[in-house]
């Protein structure tokens, strides 16, 4: 096997899970990204928009006393506010860039993208919401340790959220620099830059608070500029739906099939069955979306976030719709949006942006521009909040120091570990500069649907869980979800140029969440200890916890 | 999904574990509702033209409706859920906090 390709596996496998969308990772993946002339409306609305979140920024640190305040707002965000913030984490650049891309140039195959979170939050509201928000205090790992053996069980689970964090993060901190190439003009080295300054200055100042208002402000800006697109697009078709479709069919490349399945999945069950179970269960398991619900008082509040959250995304993919397909009737011979080889210019996730241009003119372009950039800054401020967490509360607290550390000395090492995710991921960034990420199909959230989320749901209702179980079933989760992304076609033909790859698919979430259920159920069976013991029969005290929420308020203060 | 919680008061066990029985049931139930709605859509993405693409009303076939539908009841459902918990659901479980806590 060539060093090159070893090389090329390491850099896929930290860069990996890049966007949820493969269409997304096509355009950042593509080499020959070329740099565009500056940009100066859509750098003067970046500003604003940097300027009114440092502003933000400045207020929460001197708001920000306790650990509490710092890691999840006190418990103190409305339940809009919260909503807002959770919708923001998924109206990303991923979904705004890449759905409407893939839409374009797939078709209605691509739609799953957005039907499948859509499934995801109702069952993440009724099934884990309450009972999460019962018994977390800061981070998704206290809920699964509530029971269990708190060390062990938190490095694990540690473990598996740092990788999906890592993975996220760099992933973003490669496409940010990509994506702002095209969309500013700025070069890759200073959007690196300016990307990982800011996330560290929103999360080591302002932390929980300052991190939500800026996915506030961006959702209601990525709002804004998605509901005048689709209402632009729908002007053009006397705000008849029927008539969208007519003309989208009339002028797709795609002709009559750009609504017809069968240009992604080529309607193989089980490619459908991986990608949707990895898009709806996967959501179940981001560590900086479950942390969320720990930043609202109680049950009730969390419920209403969560509500809040659905409806505004469901406006939003409503919104990617008419915006995807009506791109087909807005770019018939449109030849401004096609370079010298008659291919959309900056690649598949432009659709959007050659949208803004194409109906908007130069000002609505650049708006649409500066949203893309502040979403890809509001998403990696939560990741890093969350990683920092992680290392501060559920390693430094709980693990290292035995939970005899000072509120004060928390706070600041989660100041100081954002500072070392910020460096790291910049470092990273210009490290993966031009690598081929084309691989990077959700991998992240193939780990959140495949380890974090039967950990999780087996964790809230399945009193057979024990210690011994969930760290050995983890690890064994972990490694299964990893080792099918080594052996599917994204690294075994792509990368290493094997003919055929060992597994057939390119999520291995159909095979690896199964496996992980499995695992923690029988290895939790096979445990006969004392402790196994005591576990089991903790669970009633947890559930009847869970679900009056009886200890929430003591709980704050541990 | 049920689940036995044991309380010292008989008649606040009672009520509890038929609220919180209450409470899975509702919650598994629209869960259930909405996986075999989104199995229905996976399975359209999949089935043959003269299912996925049959027309339901002027341009409008099965899976465009579907992929809409799928999206509504998706909020739908979050919101009955929501009222239902929060309207119904919490008052009980509030009584049953206050009980427990005078205790």
């Amino acid at each position: 096997m060539p060093n090159r390709n070893l090389s090329r596996l390491f850099i896929l496998l930290l860069s990996n899970l890049l966007f949820v969308t493969p269409v997304f990772a096509d355009v950042v993946s593509s080499g020959s990204v070329e740099k565009q002339e500056l940009n100066p409306i859509a750098i003067g609305t970046f500003l604003l928009f940097v300027l009114s979140t440092l502003f933000i920024t400045r207020w929460a640190a001197k708001k920000v006393r306790s650990r509490q305040g710092f890691l999840v707002a006190g418990g103190n965000l409305t339940p809009f506010q919260n909503g807002m913030a959770i919708a923001g984490d998924f109206m990303s650049a991923a979904t705004f860039l890449g759905i409407t891309g893939a839409l374009y140039f797939r078709g209605i195959d691509a739609y799953v993208l957005a039907a499948g979170i859509m499934v995801g939050w109702p069952i993440i509201l009724m099934v884990i919401a309450e009972r999460f928000r019962n018994l977390g205090r800061f981070t998704f790992i206290d809920v699964v340790a509530s029971r269990l053996d708190d060390r062990p069980v938190r490095i694990m689970a540690s473990c598996v959220s740092l990788s999906i964090i890592m993975f996220y993060l760099i992933a973003q901190m490669v496409g940010a620099g990509t994506l702002i190439q095209i969309l500013f003009g700025l070069d890759y080295v200073w959007a690196i830059m300016i990307v990982g300054v800011l996330m560290v200055i929103y999360v080591a100042f302002g932390g929980m608070v300052a991190t939500t208002w800026v996915q506030i402000i961006k959702a209601a800006l990525l709002l804004f500029g998605g509901s005048y697109l689709a209402f632009l697009i729908m002007s053009q078709v006397g705000f008849s739906i029927d008539n969208l479709l007519i003309e989208a069919t009339e002028t797709s490349k795609l002709g009559e099939t750009l609504l017809v399945p069968g240009k992604w999945f080529e309607r193989d069950f089980i490619t459908i069955a991986t990608f949707t179970l990895t898009m709806t269960f996967g959501v179940m398991g981001l560590p900086h979306v479950l942390m969320r619900f720990f930043t609202v008082k109680n049950a009730a509040n969390a419920r209403q976030s969560v509500f809040y959250a659905t409806a505004i995304m469901g406006y939003f993919y409503i919104l990617i719709f008419i915006i995807g397909i009506g791109a087909a009737f807005v770019f018939y011979n449109e030849p401004s949006i096609l370079d010298s080889n008659g291919a959309l210019k900056g690649g598949a996730n432009m659709v959007a942006i050659h949208l803004s241009r194409v109906l908007g003119g130069d000002l609505v372009y650049g708006f649409m521009a500066a949203v893309s950039f502040a979403t890809i800054l509001a998403v990696v401020a939560g990741l890093t909040l969350s990683g920092a967490a992680t290392i501060s509360h559920d390693l430094y607290s709980q693990v290292f120091k035995d939970k005899e550390s000072s509120e004060g000395m928390e706070i600041k090492v989660t100041q100081f570990s954002t500072i070392i995710i910020g460096v790291i991921a910049v470092f990273l960034g210009f490290a993966f500069e031009g690598q081929n990420v084309a691989v990077t199909a959700a991998i992240a959230l193939a780990i959140a649907a495949s380890v974090n989320f039967p950990i999780i749901f087996l964790s809230l209702y399945w009193k057979g869980l024990t210690t011994s179980g969930t760290v050995k079933g983890g690890y064994l989760g972990l490694a299964v979800c990893i080792g099918l992304i080594l052996v599917s076609p994204g690294i075994m033909v792509e990368v290493l140029g094997f003919e055929n790859a060992l597994f057939a698919y390119a999520y291995p979430t159909v095979v690896a969440m199964p496996f992980t259920f499995a695992a923690l159920i029988i290895l939790s069976r096979l445990d006969k200890s004392a402790r196994g013991e005591r576990e089991r029969s903790n669970y009633d005290e947890q559930a009847l916890r869970s679900e009056l929420g009886t200890h929430v308020e003591e709980a704050k203060g541990h | 999904m049920s689940l036995r919680l044991k309380i010292q008061d008989e008649m606040l066990e009672k009520k509890v574990n038929s609220l919180i029985s209450m409470r899975l049931k509702v919650a598994f139930g629209l869960s259930v509702f909405l996986l075999v709605l989104y199995l229905g859509y996976a399975f359209l993405l999949g089935a043959p033209d003269k299912i996925s693409a049959a027309p339901v009303s002027g341009e409008l076939s099965l899976i465009v409706m579907i992929s809409i539908l799928v999206v509504i009841f998706g909020v739908c459902v979050a919101g009955i859920y929501t009222w239902w918990a929060n309207t119904k659901l919490e008052p009980e479980l509030k009584k049953i906090r206050e009980k427990l806590n005078a205790k």
